[in-house]
């Protein structure tokens, strides 16, 4: 039995869409095609994209290799306060990356609860600086990491991880080979979540690394700058962004989502 | 030669569920843990394994302590020498069939090459070798449990564990692979402990059989003797009536100790088990006239009433029970003690090659 869609659901549908889509032709339609070869060249957009495939990756590394045993902490040990530790552990997710990038100011900053003992023992000092950047980036997706992989490892069937230990592997042994493996896909998933969502941070980066150009501006903060100084190399940069997600996007739709 | 496993297993579960079992298991005999889903069999298994913590519990294979809870003895389950087969599918999916068996060989340090040559050699033993290449996922469910058994075998385990191994299978790959099991199983020389729900299998498989329900053994015995003589009625519901294990000496004929049946035609020279359900046998005063093939005198050993019918208990050549109705008994005369004549049609007699 086919009925007709309401009109009104179509409508809105339409609307909802093309929400969505006018931004994109509006930024494309704003493409100076025959400068973007110059614009790129730019090394200002050049810096820009270097640091942020640079700490976005250094971020999916970090979130990782932190990332994954939380994951596992989280879907398969048992303790009190697990509940609440999720919890925490998505708050970077919902909150304003603002507040998150003040937060990191008031652990790791000169002045702050980490960062001065840090500064007094090692001279070293966090903010302002590319180390600032992949922190402001790992602590903005390392939920999207951790929750995608937690439920990979709910979802993996642990009687794999008997038999291989009734084999004659040891637990590492049994990580290495059966576990990692099997949640390959949600690994996947979460690293590529991560990466993308580290590469689009704004907010929490310029609260916590700033704004220097060639040490701390990240694409996003070239863009938003560019928009006040040239809108040509911002639209540049911003299609170079879209073209990333878009491929992201891509990636994961062939290789995870294809079956649905 | 390898040695017997010695289990005890005491696990109580917040649910109120317990486990209380003592067993064991000689070398070269397969026990048959037998019970209702839910039982705890599977857990019991896992808790030999070293894959369940127990609460209280004592296994040893031999000499050797793997669990003691008194000592703080645990040995874990990599270091146990248990080979495990599960009911469902549990080859790793991202390995193929060859990576699968060579497995356990290279997590116990073995090179890859010599890995694969031997798990070449078990996948050949077990008559599979031609699967070394394929991926899991295309395999049937008969192919996927010898892979299964060839994977458990290859690291030469001292104790072999199989949880519901032909469960999972429809009913034509469950005869073969079972009958596949047996034989295989035969050749392994340390303890065989086989979980299933179903008396069939362990009557196929087994030589003794722990019956198991909540989490308590209810019998145990030799397979023969228990299936003959089940010590309660629980026992004898679970179990079915009149299995017996027979051997096919010409194509129409079956010998079930010093009974001789005429069956539906046949391969000569195998083993079977014969089900003869109690509603197909005959009972008459004296010597039946007609067609039924096979009938002999015997003497009543038992009468129960239940569910409307009588269960007639009858003796030696070829214990059996039958079922008539009270009208039909008292018209016959039942009583224990007395002479009666059996008689049972060819056709009514269900054999199965095992």
């Amino acid at each position: 039995m086919n009925r007709p869609v309401p009109r009104l659901i179509v409508l809105l549908g339409v609307v909802g869409a093309l929400f969505v889509i006018l931004p994109i032709i509006g930024l494309v339609d704003r493409v100076p095609w025959n400068r973007l070869g110059s614009l790129l060249a730019d090394p200002v957009v050049l810096d820009a994209l270097g640091l942020s495939l640079i700490s976005s990756l250094g971020a999916t590394a970090v979130v990782l290799v932190v990332g994954i045993p939380l994951a596992w902490l989280l879907a398969r040990a048992s303790f009190p306060g697990r509940g609440l530790l999720r919890a925490v552990v998505t708050l970077p997710m919902v909150m304003p990356p603002v507040v998150g990038g003040a937060a990191l100011l008031f652990a790791f900053g000169r002045s702050g609860l980490v960062g001065a003992p840090l500064d007094t023992a090692t001279g070293i000092v966090l903010p302002y600086s590319l180390w600032a950047v992949v922190m402001a980036n790992s602590f903005i997706a390392l939920p999207f990491l951790v929750l995608t992989i937690e439920a990979g490892f709910r979802s993996l069937d642990s009687r794999y991880e008997g038999v291989a230990a009734t084999l004659g592997a040891g637990r590492w042994t049994v990580i290495r080979r059966v576990t990692l493996p099997l949640i390959g896909p949600s690994l996947a998933t979460g690293a590529v979540l991560a990466w993308a969502r580290a590469l689009g941070e704004f907010g929490a980066t310029v609260t916590f690394a700033g704004n220097l150009g060639g040490t701390t501006q990240t694409m996003p903060l070239a863009v938003f700058v560019a928009l006040e100084s040239d809108r040509d190399a911002a639209v540049a940069l911003s299609l170079i962004l879209v073209v990333i997600s878009l491929a992201v996007l891509v990636l994961l739709r062939d290789r995870w989502w294809g079956a649905r | 030669m390898t040695d017997a496993l010695r289990a005890e297993v005491v696990i109580r579960r917040h649910d109120g569920f317990s486990l209380d079992v003592a067993f064991t298991a000689p070398s070269g005999e397969t026990v048959a843990l037998l019970g209702p889903n839910g039982a705890g069999k599977s857990t019991l298994l896992g808790a030999v394994a070293g894959l369940v913590t127990v609460d209280r519990g004592f296994v040893s294979v031999g000499d050797r302590v793997l669990t003691d809870t008194t000592n703080g003895v645990l040995v874990p389950p990599e270091r146990r020498e248990m080979g495990m087969v599960f009911q469902e599918s549990l080859l790793f999916p991202h390995l193929d069939v060859l990576d699968n068996v060579a497995f356990g060989l290279r997590s116990t340090g073995r090179s890859t090459g010599e890995a694969n040559g031997l798990a070449r050699r078990w996948l050949e033993r077990l008559g599979v070798g031609g699967l070394a290449s394929r991926r899991v996922d295309g395999l049937s469910g008969g192919e996927i449990q010898k892979v299964a058994l060839a994977r458990a075998l290859a690291t030469s385990p001292v104790v072999l564990l199989l949880d519901e191994p032909v469960s999972a299978l429809d009913m034509s790959a469950r005869l073969e692979t079972r009958r596949f099991l047996g034989d295989h199983l035969g050749r392994f020389r340390g303890p065989r402990i086989v979980v299933t729900h179903d008396p069939t299998e362990a009557f196929v498989l087994a030589d003794r059989v722990l019956i198991i329900e909540e989490g308590r053994v209810l019998q145990e015995g030799p397979t023969d003797e228990l299936f003959t003589r089940p010590a309660t009625q629980y026992v004898a519901d679970l179990l079915g009536d009149n299995r017996l294990r027979g051997r096919r000496t010409d194509p129409t004929t079956v010998w079930v100790g010093q009974a001789e049946l005429t069956v539906v035609e046949g391969q000569t020279g195998e083993d079977v088990l014969v089900t003869i359900r109690p509603e197909v046998i005959s009972f008459f005063p004296a010597q039946p006239e007609g067609s039924p093939r096979n009938r002999w005198q015997t003497i009543v050993t038992g009468l129960e009433r239940r569910h409307g019918v009588v269960r007639v208990h009858v003796g030696d050549p070829l214990p059996l029970v039958g079922e008539i109705t009270p009208s039909g008994a008292s018209a016959l005369g039942i009583t224990p003690g007395a002479d009666i004549w059996v008689a049972i049609k060819a056709t009514e007699i269900d054999v199965i090659p095992v």
